[in-house]
């Protein structure tokens, strides 16, 4: 347990560097926000945040929730390590190549990120398959882990299709598949999981409804089977219809969540439970955009070119970076708690995992993240420059008050007063 | 011969991580047993899949040790009956919030 809290605390780590990193880029690069969706300075934009923050707190959290989620140990935990080492030394090549639009880098560096989460699939798939008891979560795990090989698989195609051409067709469409698998088919399906764990420990809340949780998750991962296709073949309809599909199985999960924050016994709700469900508000948002955009393709150039670009930044820097945000609060203290304080509970005083962030910094962080969207998205809307620098420098505020955050609660691990605010025998 | 009270109060001690409440206000101790200086304490978590089920359990078996008197402890979870709210006591619920 301790090895694995250091396996997800390392994970962690590296996503607090690329949490600083991602908005800096967009501060850069603001200006590349109202081009094209294809631009390589967005794509190492995006790549920054989907692959270097999201990433890397998601795999973190994988590594640490697994084995509680499905009730067995990682299958390979030293797979583990050796992914994280591909992670962290191939995302950084390949956001660098994307910036110097130089893509034979771009799938090198992708070739060490892609085989990495082939190993993290390998290794969720045994871990799930071993699982004595398979519900909702644990498929939601599982389908997520195959999402997150097709995801790849198809990045790494995308990237040698640019010096080699193997992809049939157009590459902009390959390039939307790409990121509706990663998007929907990974983050969103683990969150639809993971959130039927972690709501209900973090609330004191019930899941009232288990038949709800499995059908948002079938409808999820029908509309995402169904939109590929409509995606690839280019069949407006059946974009819209397949799209809706999904929003209908989000629209499930967050009415079960919802209830679990209604049953909940602890009555406050804490920043990081609070940015979670604004992450589902913000989803809400990406999900009429996108429907937007499928309904109204030919629209008219700017809307298509903003559209598409506000579509992706609601859904990632929105949805996703708040969600995965919020469960970084509530998951970090935590490890650092178990790590650090955990093998003396029952022999002296120790500090609660509750007390160990600091409420000011997380609120910061919330708060700021939102304001720097809503600045980011005004600056889409009108197609002005100065509203996106502005937008993505209150985010690197937000992030560095996250960080702030985060080094204050991993400074417990170097701590040897053990006595803060709460104790525990 | 140690008294059930005795473990009880020792126990009050050992506090939920998450929520600052001893895990006998959260209704998690469900059963303590002595005969002579053997001492069996049956713990129930909130939830199975509770990560910090480990350490609590490990915390109350060391905690149980030290009472003079005690000469083996088993601590063991028991999940039939599962938790259930109605188990929080009144102490529980102010503090998380619900009665003044």
């Amino acid at each position: 347990m301790a090895t694995q809290a250091a396996l997800s605390l390392g994970w962690f780590g590296l996503a607090g560097l690329w949490l600083l990193a991602a908005p800096l880029l967009g501060v850069i690069n603001a200006p590349a926000c109202l081009g094209s969706a294809s631009d390589p300075r967005l794509l190492a934009l995006t790549h920054a945040w989907v692959l270097g923050f999201l990433g890397s707190a998601t795999f973190g959290g994988i590594y640490q929730l697994l084995s509680v989620a499905v009730g067995e140990e990682l299958a390979w935990p030293r797979l583990a390590w050796i992914h994280g080492a591909l992670h962290a030394v191939g995302v950084p090549v390949m956001v660098a190549a994307f910036l110097r639009g130089n893509f034979s880098w771009v799938a090198a560096g992708g070739s060490l990120v892609a085989v990495g989460a082939l190993l993290a699939s390998l290794n969720m798939a045994v871990t799930i398959g071993r699982a004595r008891t398979k519900d909702a979560v644990a498929w939601a795990f599982g389908f997520s882990a195959f999402w997150l090989s097709a995801t790849v698989i198809a990045g790494f195609l995308l990237a040698v299709n640019r010096a080699h051409p193997v992809l049939p067709g157009n590459s902009e469409t390959w390039l939307k598949v790409h990121a509706h698998l990663g998007v929907v088919g990974f983050y969103l399906t683990l969150l639809q999981g993971a959130a039927f764990r972690l709501l209900p420990m973090f609330t004191l809340g019930d899941v009232k409804n288990w038949m709800r949780v499995a059908s948002g998750l079938g409808h999820t991962q029908a509309g995402l089977i169904g939109l590929i296709f409509a995606i690839a073949e280019d069949i407006p309809v059946a974009r819209i219809v397949f799209g809706a599909t999904i929003a209908m199985g989000l629209a499930m999960s967050a009415s079960e969540a919802w209830s679990v924050i209604r049953s909940r016994r602890k009555r406050v709700i804490d920043t990081g439970v609070r940015a979670f469900l604004s992450g589902a508000g913000a989803l809400a948002v990406a999900i009429v955009l996108g429907l937007m955009l499928a309904a109204w393709p030919d629209a008219g150039d700017g809307f298509s070119v903003s559209g598409a670009v506000a579509y992706g930044f609601v859904a990632i820097v929105g949805a996703l970076a708040l969600a995965v945000g919020g469960m970084m609060l509530k998951i970090v203290p935590f490890l650092v708690w178990m790590r650090r304080y955990g093998p003396v509970i029952g022999k002296e005083p120790v500090p609660l995992a509750s007390k160990l962030p600091s409420p000011l910094l997380e609120r910061a962080w919330f708060e700021l993240h939102l304001l720097g969207l809503v600045l980011v998205l005004l600056g889409l809307a009108r197609s002005e420059a100065p509203w996106l620098y502005a937008g993505w420098a209150t985010i690197v505020a937000a992030s560095v008050a996250s960080l702030l955050n985060h080094g204050r609660i991993a400074g417990h691990l170097w701590r040897k007063n053990r006595t803060l605010g709460g104790n525990a025998v | 011969m140690i008294a059930e009270d005795t473990i009880r109060n020792v126990l009050t001690e050992i506090l939920d991580p998450e929520y600052g409440i001893s895990i006998v206000e959260l209704g998690m101790v469900s059963h303590i047993d002595v005969q002579g200086g053997e001492v069996r304490v049956g713990l129930t978590l909130t939830t199975p899949s509770c990560p910090a089920g480990n350490v609590i359990l490990e915390g109350v078996r060391t905690a149980v040790a030290a009472l003079p008197g005690v000469e083996t402890t088993d601590v063991y979870l028991q999940w039939d009956p599962p938790w259930t709210p109605d188990r929080l006591t009144a102490a529980a619920r102010r503090l998380l919030g619900w009665e003044t």
